[in-house]
């Protein structure tokens, strides 16, 4: 009950700021202080969205298709290389130079030698946001894992477990929390490199439709799509709030 | 008959020796405390007889089988609880069951039961964290219980506890350790712990070669009203700070 009401606190000071900044945002068009064809009235951006409401969702599926398969194959080969450098030291020191490494490279640079190896489909996609998200995942799983106390594992040792309970029972719940948090950011990276990765290379996703409106001057239609950009990514995090609260049951109180 | 014995145990560590030619042994149904300062190799020699640690030499015991490097057979509990912050209370009672192949809901089924017969059940969804450090530590003690029977090994695990809570969950102890048949072998540098609580007391000093002789506690003193303030209880106490003296 208590804890209710708290959230619904907080949800109404932002909301309030995000109204604020709108108010001000229709005002600046509203008196002259900026012209139209530079920055769209909040108005005329929800005029747009809803004008061109069907192929916005027609674009939002394919990103989405592609950020979802992204998210998912890099979050589980993160997963994977996490669970064998805890595992095998030897592993973690070949591997983790090169995670580190794969951060280094500035997405925009390599999007479009991906299309010229994998094609306009969503080969490319998938890849760039495997190599985002990749190291952010492993490196905190990585952490999750080597963060358990050495107690847990010698009583679970001295009551006859094998590695792989030790794994199922104390290292994986215990590594939950840093998996979520990853897992946050991951979302959002995988939907920024949908997008990126479209607008470098493609036929259809959001980020194409992007470059489009912009070619032609559409401001309101290119605000539309940020803002739809925005809220997909929210909802994602959204999702992951939700699933992290009924996985972790033990946070809850 | 013995059900624990350990012989010419030594165990070095780093050119250091800790345990040097260590024997003894435990009788069923004994409650048997090894006091000694920090350092003396008391953990360490828990984590032998847990078949965790190799010793360099020597022999553990356990109903006449070798049980050296043999994880599994006896059961162990430390200071720390050790209760697995994301499991509830039944998981955590449950979990010795389910590391040994026992199917889920048949393990939650049996620590529901012993939960309940110690009358713990209305706190057996809640999680660890919810609960008080005494019923922390009768809960970690019910778990090493449906681990194994057979021996159990506390080290220090009521000494984080405050001198209300620990005087009441040591007599809890004595009475579920005869109720349920139990053989304990017990850590602690805490002397008026080791005498109130066991039969027999070792006194561990740092790398002995000389006697381990342990000091018998008369169990028909103990029943005695103010046993802890008698006259008794100080001379086993004098017995046990001479011995380590010396």
């Amino acid at each position: 009950m208590r804890k209710k009401q708290r959230s619904t606190n907080i949800n109404i000071y932002s909301i309030l700021s995000v109204v604020l900044v709108i108010i001000i945002w229709q005002s600046a068009s509203f008196f002259k202080l900026v012209p139209d064809f530079m920055l769209p009235s909040p108005l005329q951006v929800v005029q747009a969205f809803i004008s061109d409401f069907h192929l916005l969702v027609f674009h939002a599926k394919v990103t989405l298709v592609e950020a979802v398969v992204g998210l998912i194959s890099g979050v589980s080969l993160g997963i994977i290389a996490a669970i064998f450098m805890d595992h095998f030291k030897s592993v973690k020191d070949a591997l983790y130079p090169v995670l580190v490494l794969t951060q280094t490279i500035p997405t925009v640079a390599i999007a479009p030698l991906l299309t010229i190896w994998f094609g306009f489909g969503i080969m490319p996609k998938v890849v760039l946001i495997v190599i985002t998200i990749f190291f952010p995942v492993s490196v905190a799983m990585l952490n999750g894992f080597s963060s358990v106390d050495a107690d847990e594992i010698r009583l679970l040792r001295s009551m006859g477990a094998n590695q792989f309970q030790i794994f199922t029972h104390i290292k994986l719940p215990a590594s939950l929390g840093d998996f979520f948090s990853a897992l946050r950011i991951a979302v959002t990276y995988a939907v920024i490199g949908a997008v990126i990765s479209e607008w470098l290379g493609g036929f259809v996703g959001l980020g194409v439709y992007m470059t489009r409106v912009r070619k032609s001057y559409d401001f309101d239609k290119m605000f539309a799509v940020i803002f739809l950009i925005s809220i997909i990514s929210l909802l994602l995090v959204a999702v992951v709030n939700v699933i992290e609260k009924y996985s972790m049951p033990w946070k809850r109180n | 008959m013995p059900k624990l014995v350990v012989e010419h145990i030594s165990k070095s560590f780093e050119y250091k020796k800790i345990l040097n030619d260590l024997s003894f042994y435990v009788d069923e149904h004994e409650i048997v405390s090894i006091v000694g300062p920090s350092g003396v190799g008391k953990s360490t020699l828990f984590n032998i007889i847990a078949g965790l640690l190799d010793p360099g030499q020597g022999e553990v015991y356990l109903d006449d089988k070798s049980i050296l490097n043999h994880p599994g057979n006896v059961s162990y509990m430390l200071q720390k609880d050790l209760l697995l912050p994301y499991k509830t209370v039944e998981q955590n009672v449950a979990l010795p069951l389910l590391l040994k192949g026992c199917k889920k809901k048949q393990a939650l089924i049996q620590a529901d039961e012993l939960l309940k017969e110690f009358g713990f059940e209305m706190v057996r969804k809640s999680y660890p964290d919810e609960l008080s450090g005494g019923m922390r530590q009768r809960i970690a003690l019910l778990r090493t219980y449906l681990f194994s029977a057979n021996l159990i090994l506390l080290d220090e695990p009521f000494s984080a506890l405050d001198t209300f809570t620990k005087s009441e969950i040591q007599s809890w102890y004595l009475k579920i350790h005869k109720n349920l048949g139990l053989t304990t072998l017990f850590i602690t540098h805490d002397i008026d712990e080791a005498i109130k609580l066991s039969n027999r007391v070792y006194v561990l000093k740092g790398s002995q070669v000389d006697s381990f002789e342990s000091i018998e506690i008369d169990s028909g003193s103990k029943k005695a009203k103010n046993f802890l303030l008698s006259k008794e209880f100080l001379n086993y106490k004098k017995q046990i700070i001479n011995s380590l003296d010396k």
